[in-house]
């Protein structure tokens, strides 16, 4: 099977099957675009990605290897954040911070499955919280002072009643 | 980078706006509201794109017959079902011409008194200026509430006309004919929306008809208005800002698609690639023209750099690398209306003041990068280069310094024109530093040598300089940089406006 070695930030080398690395738009363009061949010694430089997270990564996407390809994206559809499956639930209960690192690597390798279901447990982590349960919960720091609140709370009320 | 989150960190603060709003558009109406009270820039991006959903659709709800009384009794089924679009929006005035203020007509007897008023709303004092208007074309809502109604006909009329600037008539609707006369309104609502009139710049609503209040002790019917409001709904799609984003830059002369082939950084890094005066001003002024171009348009490109400057086989320079451009805005209600994340632009081009993490800029960020490129053509690499933030955290900046730029650039830059334009365009005060109209119109380009074709040189070169192929570029002020490797897939691909969050992460 065509292995590729992507190189995280540190340097370190991690050798993957090419058809799992493919989950992700911008490896599989970079690998097409460099023309890099198959059993090439050329390693694929991420230095946006540290090791820890990319190793995090590469586990997703062995899972998910054999998905379907993502659906057209609904336009303006609600999306539903209460179908993560169990494995990725598991899969991502982690610290915060690794939480956030995989939303931008996922973001940076365009590895859409993944931003979905990172995206969606962040959402699951503010839904039903209040301002100050939600600045708690990321060390938000409150910038408004207390007028503006005041005004944002009045905004507000606009759309809660009738 | 793990030990960072640790501390008092906000997460958040990583995430480029495009990925916070990614996840805040997964939740709730009901938590967005809260959502909105956490901090400035959560208010801000979802006030830019998400806040309106629901309020939007509203009147077709109620009006409709579909049962529904308000939007917050729809449960989130229903509204997936209906697949929403996602619409910016604001709430314009509240007015309640029928309970104060009150002006009747003497000739008509108290059971039937006749009450008017007429109420002037200028867009232009809630932020919505001509050029928003013109660009965002939004749909004007005028709405009105009754509770407990049993409507007699013609009790009731509503005249709402817009005008534009020169007081010219240009939209006009009548209410009369939404409340139909008998039905047992229980919170009635009429309304009626103005679309596609971007040229609107005030609306005038008129009321006349019966005291309600006299009519209730009447006839027992009980007509209450509750309110009345103007809506402004900006159709903006959610989904769709990338692809609209896109598309605005399709029709403009900057094409992302293109394949051009060299960009400036790998031109600069090629010693064999000579540059006479003439072709420096011609590569200065077009890169300022595009910004031009872009910021008469109201996009802001966010991530000047060379590497970002491409120059096709005929000469013509292009912009390109927009994966990170916004459309950016005037002030709105004297906040800020620009809030972007800090995080863009590659640092050697970024200027001081968002290096300090200031977070509403514009356009005259792109000006200092086009003065560094500017600088560069010269000194053939980056003029400030640094590897990390750092060693820029940890410096004790000396205030009150006198500005060296002319004199640490003269050695490099031969031409007195050329020194000067530098020294306007690298201003730490982004509000005086030049704009690129004015740059355009600096002496630098209009004095001889005069710009000239760069199509004979370049057309010299038959292999593409690309700054991903150039052997790493001389460096003259700091042993240690390194140009960040991050750089290398982005250039004259097809996948150049997608793949544009590389610099990103740092």
């Amino acid at each position: 099977m065509p292995m590729i070695k992507l190189q995280s930030s540190d340097g370190e080398v991690f050798q993957v099957d090419f058809e799992i690395a493919k989950a992700s738009v911008t490896i599989k363009t970079m690998v097409e675009d460099l023309g890099l061949e198959e059993e090439d010694e050329e390693n694929v430089p991420l230095p946006n990605v540290n090791p820890g997270i990319l190793k995090k990564v590469i586990q997703w996407a062995t899972y998910h290897k054999d998905d379907p390809p993502a659906a057209e994206d609904d336009e303006g559809r609600e999306k539903r954040t209460d179908d993560i499956s169990s494995w990725d639930a598991d899969f991502l209960k982690v610290d915060q911070g690794t939480l956030f690192e995989l939303i931008l690597a996922a973001n940076y390798l365009d590895i859409k499955g993944l931003l979905d279901v990172t995206c969606k447990t962040v959402a699951n982590m503010i839904k039903g919280k209040t301002p100050e349960e939600i600045r708690k919960t990321f060390n938000i720091k409150n910038d408004f002072s207390a007028a503006e609140e005041d005004q944002v709370r009045k905004e507000n009320e606009w759309c809660e009643e009738k | 980078m793990m030990e960072v989150f640790k501390n008092s960190h906000n997460s958040f603060d990583l995430l480029p706006d495009e990925m916070v709003l990614n996840t805040l558009s997964l939740i709730d109406a009901d938590t967005l509201l809260n959502c909105r009270l956490v901090c400035k820039r959560w208010r801000e991006l979802i006030d830019a794109y998400v806040f309106q959903e629901k309020a939007s659709r509203e009147n077709e709800f109620v009006n409709d017959g579909q049962g529904y009384d308000s939007f917050s009794q729809i449960d989130s089924n229903s509204v997936r079902k209906l697949e929403l679009p996602w619409y910016v929006f604001y709430v314009i005035s509240k007015y309640d011409p029928f309970n104060k203020n009150l002006v009747t007509d003497p000739r008509i007897n108290s059971m039937f008194r006749l009450c008017s008023k007429s109420q002037r709303i200028t867009f232009k004092n809630y932020g919505l200026n001509d050029t928003v208007m013109k660009t965002l074309q939004p749909e004007i809502s005028v709405s009105e509430w009754y509770e407990h109604g049993h409507f007699v006909c013609g009790c009731k009329f509503v005249l709402s006309t817009v005008f534009d600037g020169n007081g010219e008539e240009i939209g006009k609707h009548n209410f009369n004919d939404a409340l139909l006369p008998g039905n047992n309104n229980i919170r009635a609502k009429a309304s009626h929306s103005f679309k596609n009139l971007g040229n609107a710049s005030y609306l005038m609503v008129y009321h006349c008809g019966l005291d309600t209040r006299v009519l209730a002790n009447t006839y027992d019917t009980n007509i209450i208005m509750i309110g009345s409001e103007v809506k402004v709904l900006l159709p903006i799609k959610f989904k769709n800002a990338a692809e609209h984003r896109l598309s605005l830059l399709e029709t403009s002369q900057t094409r992302v698609f293109e394949f051009c082939e060299h960009d400036l950084a790998g031109l600069l890094s090629n010693t064999k690639v000579k540059f006479n005066i003439g072709a420096f001003k011609q590569v200065i002024q077009q890169m300022i023209n595009g910004l031009d171009y872009l910021h008469s348009n109201n996009i802001s490109h966010r991530d000047m750099k060379a590497a970002n400057v491409l120059i096709t086989k005929t000469g013509t320079l292009k912009l390109a690398d927009f994966g990170l451009a916004r459309a950016f805005s005037a002030q709105i209600n004297g906040q800020p209306a620009n809030w972007y994340t800090n995080r863009v632009v590659t640092l050697w081009y970024l200027p001081p003041k968002l290096l300090l993490g200031d977070r509403n800029y514009g356009p005259p960020v792109e000006l200092w990068g086009s003065g560094c490129i500017m600088a560069e053509m010269w000194t053939r690499s980056p003029i400030m280069q640094v590897e990390s933030l750092d060693l820029y955290n940890q410096l004790e900046l000396v205030k009150g310094q006198k500005r060296k730029v002319k004199k640490r650039l003269k050695p490099y830059v031969r031409d007195p024109m050329g020194c000067d334009l530098l020294d306007k365009l690298l201003v730490l005060d982004p509000a005086k530093r030049f704009d690129a109209d004015s740059a355009l119109n600096h002496d630098f380009f209009w004095t001889d040598p005069m710009p000239c074709d760069l199509s004979k040189m370049i057309s010299q070169q038959t292999q593409s300089n690309f700054e991903y192929l150039a052997p790493r570029r001389l460096n003259n002020h700091q042993s240690s940089a390194m140009r960040p490797a991050s750089t290398v897939p982005s250039q004259g691909t097809s996948t150049s406006a997608t793949s544009g969050f590389h610099e990103l992460v740092f």
